[in-house]
């Protein structure tokens, strides 16, 4: 109740501001003050970025923050990821546009749709019932018919469209799973954030080359990295 | 006529009310852990204590009306309170549910917790009107009903954390206001039996409804009980109260349990039911049996003491649901210790899975205590081959949720009893999971290399050893040096499991990355810091505190520095947050929250009264002084205690009942006295001595006593505390028995103080503790007593005095 009156007042109050160019310009200052700046490059994920209007995937209490530098809940005590990790997650498995890619916890199925901004397929799996619903029926209403969203256990991986140039997992675990390291196409690259939703996160890439599995930890992306004391 | 009627039971009554009130706060802070955490308990508690300051303060705006509406004030206060007990739970968990991890980024939710402290510091303000009408219009009999006051407190701690095995955490909260009711019915003139006839029923139909209809707690949706929840297939196989925690068994398909497992494992994850407590994971339920030829811990570091040598003897610590025994058990152990402080969870296993965990709770080759590892310490003399600790940390840091908690277990002075009950080729193990920035393997390092140096071992490398995997890192500490061959077989273990040896006496740096590399690789530079280099200076410059954590500050998980607040709020602007630790960051917020609230609630009445109003900077000092000590006292006692009796909740029914009752004797004694200057400064100048040597002998007595039988140390416990806490006792009443002989109108204003002063005291006792430690707050118990004291002497002999004595 508290919800929709303030909603009402908000949208009374302010009207543009759920206007489509309001956000339009909202998401390009995103890219450039969040992203770019924080160096990231590849010019198909920043395409990415600018593309995917965020504000359809956080919920409507939260859409006047959608573009805002922080991750926001969306329920089900799951978060949409910040737009740089959104970003950082895409650049460091380096998406071509001939690439299948499995992403582990759909969630609103913005990251989802990013990616599939960039490569041929992108298959998402959702063990939330209610999440996997509400991010398939928002990705048919946006046209993205290059995304196949399934409600399960991602820990099993997607092994019918097995195997995968790259691996985004959303939501880590205690363990890699053996079976999405399994579905990793050799010289594929699997990139997972370590951390907390609000705060601090470390982000891991897993690479599979000649069968050889290695992991790098690569710095924390919320924040700059922190220094050791001189 | 009603005052003859209503005085005899006006003490019985109080000790109900007050019993109901006391049992209520543990009650909500024990709901509010379960749902939330326990550092947003805790701020939400103390603002909705500060209850108590403001009915001094309402009852000081409307004095007069006071002593007239006595009668009928004092058993309507109780009543009401009694039915806003069960009206602000329904309303807290059901209305205006917040969660606090989304204060961060829903502005809503600032709303919904301001509206929780509302509805939380209703029941106590009413209660506590009730119980300052009666100090104010009786004062004559203050010492009696301040004895009652205590002792039905006294009872409440115990009561509410007896009832806590048995009875669902809501609906205790919700019947607790019965008592209140019954207080109330109780108190009640003759005059009003008619009201109480309807009123009374009503209450009690109302509450008993409510108790009946309650509903379910309301979660966090990022708690560990609320995401599994949301797995398919889930099922909740067995809940269960407890004073330790709130017991949930759950099981689903999507439920596993491999922390950091190697990349090198390519088999299935079986584990499928979850033991949670308070809403956070305890351990899984590890159905592993003699004739299994696997073990799931075999594929993560925790599997390298294994690796070399014989662990004939091996001693688990917070052992939880038993992993780290059957891992033991599969490696040959013909012995395992295992301790795990929770005993309703060891009775609920027991009762579910006697045949699954046969062999953790009923194999032969293992034991089994249920107390605090560090009581096991003091107790036990038994040499082991390994003792093993849990893993250290959460998955992904825990955001510093941990902060103000004591971990007694990861002390200096934990390690040096782990080390001296290690044969000669025994070993420690200790793991943790890397955070970043990196803290807690750092301050695990520091806290090995102390050990290993403190213990006379000219080179600590040689005894040490560490290996990572991509999100754990695991360290051995030998009692005798690493032999050749046992380093050989740690990096053939390393290999085979995709591991990288991190420390290792003759490691080569190129060993370090070769399976987990690292962007940024301050950590493995920080460790060799620590161990080869100036780690003093380390300790000095690092932006977080690394230094062990030690008895006096028992704060493992806390490495924040304030003062390198600026620093990081230059650095990381609103981004700051997670520098300052959730736990650490919220007591300070609870402080600064409390000290302005309470400043307001013993200002205000400055105004009806007068700044230059007889005795005002006495007043002011007195209660609040008194308010600060007792409070300090009865803090650090609880902390001492947790060792002793091997329990936290043991410790505090046990300090909170014996420093209440005696104090209530205390306060009963003063009754006898005359209330003259010269006889307060005599109490309060043996209030802070018996505190003084109190804490000068506690330590050493409990330290050298811990391994006696309880009944030696119930009676240890009752002689310690019962001279210090009987002479606690008697300044307040005699205090506010001096002001009622000149200044009848400034009692509700004292009682206001000392409420204010007490809930301070309790954010202010976490902070000082962190920062400097208990010893300190200990001092400052004393010193709050002897400040009280030095401003009796100097302002009442000036002026005031002969006001007072002349009456």
């Amino acid at each position: 109740m508290i919800h929709l009156i303030l909603i009402l007042v908000f949208t009374i109050i302010s009207p543009r501001l759920l206007q489509a160019p309001h956000f339009e310009r909202e998401r390009q200052r995103m890219v450039v003050s969040q992203i770019e700046r924080r160096s990231i490059k590849d010019t198909s994920t920043l395409r990415a970025m600018r593309t995917v209007p965020r504000h359809l995937f956080v919920p409507s209490h939260l859409i006047r923050q959608a573009y805002d530098d922080n991750p926001l809940p969306i329920g089900f005590g799951q978060t949409i990821s910040q737009p740089y990790i959104v970003a950082y997650m895409t650049e460091v498995v380096r998406p071509k546009a001939h690439h299948r890619v499995l992403e582990i916890g759909a969630g609103s199925g913005y990251q989802a749709a990013v990616l599939a901004e960039i490569v041929k397929h992108v298959y998402t799996i959702e063990i939330i019932p209610e999440l996997a619903t509400q991010a398939e029926e928002r990705l048919e209403r946006m046209q993205y018919t290059n995304v196949s969203v399934k409600t399960g256990d991602g820990y099993y991986g997607w092994p019918e469209h097995a195997p995968f140039d790259a691996i985004v997992v959303t939501a880590a675990a205690e363990y890699i799973p053996p079976p999405l390291i399994e579905q990793l196409r050799d010289g594929g690259r699997m990139v997972i954030p370590v951390g907390s939703p609000f705060f601090v996160q470390t982000l891991m890439l897993v690479e599979k080359l000649n069968g050889r599995i290695t992991t790098t930890s690569l710095i924390p992306v919320r924040f700059v990295p922190f220094r050791r004391a001189p | 006529m009603q005052q003859e009627f209503f005085l005899p039971r006006l003490p019985l009554a109080l000790s109900l009310h007050s019993l109901a009130l006391i049992a209520f706060q543990i009650e909500l802070m024990h709901l509010l852990s379960i749902t939330q955490w326990h550092h947003f308990a805790f701020m939400v508690i103390s603002m909705a204590m500060l209850g108590f300051g403001a009915s001094g303060t309402v009852l000081a705006l409307m004095r007069t009306n006071v002593r007239q509406s006595s009668h009928l004030l004092i058993p309507f206060s109780m009543v009401v309170s009694g039915m806003l007990m069960s009206l602000t739970i329904l309303a807290t968990q059901k209305l205006i549910p917040f969660d606090s991890y989304l204060l961060f980024v829903e502005p809503l939710q600032l709303l919904k917790l301001l509206l929780n402290y509302l509805f939380l510091f209703l029941p106590l303000f009413v209660g506590a009107v009730a119980i300052g009408a009666a100090f104010i219009s009786r004062t004559e009999q203050v010492g009696k009903l301040y004895f009652a006051n205590l002792l039905g407190s006294g009872m409440g701690a115990g009561a509410a954390l007896l009832a806590m095995s048995f009875v669902d955490p809501i609906q205790l909260a919700m019947v607790t206001g019965l008592v209140s009711v019954a207080g109330g019915t109780i108190s009640s003139p003759k005059s009003l039996l008619r009201l109480v006839r309807i009123v009374v029923p009503t209450a009690v139909l109302i509450i008993v409804i409510l108790a009946v209809t309650a509903p379910d707690p309301s979660y966090s949706q990022f708690k560990s009980f609320s995401r599994i929840l949301n797995l398919p297939d889930v099922t909740l196989l067995r809940e269960r109260p407890s004073p330790y925690g709130h017991l949930h068994l759950v099981k689903s398909p999507a439920l596993r349990y491999a922390p950091n497992l190697s990349l090198a494992y390519t088999d299935a994850i079986t584990d499928r039911a979850f033991l949670l407590n308070n809403g956070n994971l305890f351990g899984p339920i590890n159905e592993w049996s003699q004739e299994d030829d696997f073990h799931v811990l075999d594929f993560t570091t925790d599997v390298l003491p294994y690796v070399f040598g014989d662990r004939k003897r091996v001693l688990i610590l917070s052992a939880g649901t038993g992993t780290d025994v059957s891992h033991a058990l599969h490696h040959g152990a013909s012995s395992v210790v295992a301790v795990e402080p929770h005993r309703h969870a060891l009775a609920l296993l027991r009762e579910v899975f006697p045949e699954q965990l046969r062999f953790y709770l009923d194999d032969p080759r293992v034991v089994l205590h249920a107390t605090e590892p560090r009581t096991f310490l003091g107790r036990d003399t038994t040499n082991f081959d390994l003792v093993a600790l849990p893993l250290l940390e959460a998955f992904g840091g825990t955001a510093g949720i941990f902060a103000v908690q004591e971990q007694y277990l990861l002390t200096q002075e934990a390690f040096q009893q782990l080390w001296h009950r290690l044969n000669p080729n025994g070993l420690i193990r200790a793991s943790s999971w890397i955070d970043y920035p990196p803290r807690a393997p750092l301050r695990l390092l520091a806290t090995l290399v102390e050990l290993l140096e403190d213990e006379g071992m000219d080179q600590p490398v040689l005894h040490l050893a560490a290996v990572r995997n991509w999100g754990t890192i695991t360290f051995l500490v030998k009692r005798s040096p690493f032999e050749p061959s046992e380093l050989a077989a740690i990096r053939e273990t390393s290999r085979r499991l995709l591991f990288d040896p991190t420390l290792l006496p003759d490691l080569h740096p190129s060993e370090r990355m070769h399976f987990h590399h690292m962007a940024d690789t301050t950590f493995l530079f920080l460790l060799d810091e620590i161990l080869a280099g100036d780690r003093r200076q380390l300790y000095e410059e690092y932006r977080f505190n690394i230094r062990p954590a030690t008895d006096n500050q028992p704060y493992f998980s806390q490495f924040l520095k304030w003062m390198n607040l600026s620093h990081f709020l230059d650095l990381y602007g609103q981004q700051v947050f997670p520098f300052l630790e959730l736990g650490s960051l919220t007591i300070g917020i609870t402080f600064v929250q409390i000290s302005i609230a309470a400043i307001v609630l013993v200002a205000i009445p400055l105004f009806k009264r007068g700044r230059r109003a007889p005795l005002t900077s006495w007043t002011l000092l007195y209660f609040s002084g008194l308010g600060l000590g007792f409070m300090f006292y009865e803090i650090v006692l609880i902390q001492r205690f947790i060792l002793y009796f091997g329990s936290p909740v043991i410790a505090a029914a046990v300090v909170i009942g014996l420093v209440l009752a005696c104090s209530g004797v205390g306060s009963y004694l003063s009754s006898s006295f005359h209330p003259t200057r010269e006889r307060l400064t005599l109490i309060l100048a043996a209030t802070g001595i018996l505190l003084l040597g109190h804490f000068l002998i506690t330590e050493a007595l409990l330290q050298n006593t811990i391994g006696s039988p309880i009944s030696v140390r119930t009676i240890i416990t009752l002689l310690l505390i019962a001279p210090p806490a009987i002479a606690m006792g008697m300044p307040f009443p005699l205090g506010l028995r001096q002001l009622a002989a000149t200044h009848q109108d400034s009692i509700a204003w004292a009682w206001s103080i000392n409420g204010c002063a007490s809930i301070i005291s309790t954010a202010l006792a976490t902070l000082i503790a962190l920062e400097v430690g208990f010893r300190t707050v200990s001092l400052l118990a004393a010193f709050a007593y002897a400040v009280t004291l030095i401003g009796t002497v100097a302002l009442l002999s000036r002026g005031n005095s002969e006001e007072i004595e002349r009456e």
